[in-house]
């Protein structure tokens, strides 16, 4: 049977629809606090659903003019900033993502003697994500 | 399609020296950005002394009030729009140098995030705190007799400085990220096998700013 799995390469990272370029690896988790409501009665532990959260995350050649990079380092370099829109592809076309608005809380410029210049970022969802297909 | 990638080759850490005379630079024109109220210096008379207060002249008339500075991008804002004015300063920027000898470097730039959760959403909320702003670099460890930077690194103690932190420095084209800032930790390490090596941490106060050249 034919493997539905599709290229790690489709994840791409948009702010607003600016791709990140030059995106090395990218990564979206969506998680949802427990709340702990176990009780004498039982002999398991019992949850029930908290919050919502997500994050997301990537690594990049640092370039010098890129519209998305550029848009995450105005942002983070001015914390009374609001948050960025934010897309994260799942397919070659880029019509099936999530999205959401986050704050990006994390950027690294980091270079060494044998390596090129990287950026790491880490966006911080703010409200719902949606999965947009 | 070709990469943009960065070489290391370009990267470049300069930091400013609190015990060397600043320079003068005198009746320099600041360019308007564009809205009448914000002027900049040209990009080699950046960095201006703190301790030093420039002079800031609308039509050859020095003015004391209705702006503010940015000392790190040598920038005068007004409050009242300046269109048609020649603004020049006269004043005083730091000397830096740049450290040699990296291995490694890297700027961290962090927002804080305020939960502002309630009961009723489903998902959770923020919105931005303060930000922060740190470099980290190893180095080899060089004998300050012999290396200018090194002497430098070795005299700062917790004195404030500026750091110029540039990813890309080619001749023709920069991009430079600057702040005020304190040498937090200096690390030096040796082992049997290996060069004598320094871990150095700067951490910024205050805002960190992105500057751009183009020749």
């Amino acid at each position: 049977m034919a493997s539905s799995a599709i290229k790690g390469s489709y994840g791409i990272i948009q702010i607003a629809t600016n791709a990140i370029g030059e995106l090395i690896s990218g990564k979206i988790t969506i998680g949802n606090k427990t709340i702990d409501v176990s009780n004498y009665d039982e002999d398991w532990d019992e949850f029930i659903k908290g919050k919502g959260n997500w994050s997301i995350t990537g690594r990049a050649n640092f370039v010098v003019s890129g519209t998305a990079q550029a848009a995450i380092e105005t942002n983070i370099l001015d914390p009374t900033s609001t948050y960025l829109a934010v897309r994260f592809l799942i397919n070659a076309a880029g019509d099936d993502y999530y999205s959401g608005n986050a704050h990006p809380t994390q950027w690294d410029v980091d270079g060494s003697n044998t390596t090129q210049l990287v950026v790491d970022f880490t966006l911080q969802g703010t409200g719902a994500i949606a999965r947009e297909a | 399609m070709a990469t943009s990638a960065v070489s290391p080759r370009l990267l470049a850490l300069y930091i400013s020296d609190p015990d060397a005379v600043s320079t003068d630079f005198t009746d320099q024109t600041l360019v308007d950005s564009g809205d009448h109220l914000t002027y900049q210096i040209a990009w080699a008379n950046r960095g201006w002394d703190i301790n030093e207060t420039p002079t800031i002249y609308v039509d050859a008339t020095p003015v004391s009030s209705g702006f503010t500075i940015n000392y790190a991008t040598g920038a005068v804002t007004f409050t009242e729009s300046q269109e048609g004015s020649t603004i020049t300063a006269t004043g005083k920027r730091y000397a830096t140098t740049q450290l040699i000898g990296l291995t490694t470097s890297k700027l961290s730039v962090s927002n804080k995030v305020i939960d502002v959760s309630a009961m009723e959403d489903s998902w959770e909320e923020s919105i931005k705190g303060k930000g922060d702003w740190s470099v980290s670099t190893d180095m080899w460890w060089y004998c300050d007799t012999d290396v200018p930077s090194q002497d430098l690194l070795d005299r700062i103690g917790d004195r404030e400085l500026w750091v110029q932190f540039y990813p890309y420095n080619a001749a023709a084209s920069k991009v430079r990220f600057v702040g005020r800032a304190i040498l937090e930790t200096q690390d030096v390490d040796g082992s049997q096998n290996d060069a004598m090596k320094q871990m150095i941490t700067i951490k910024g106060d205050g805002p960190l700013e992105k500057e751009t050249y183009s020749a």
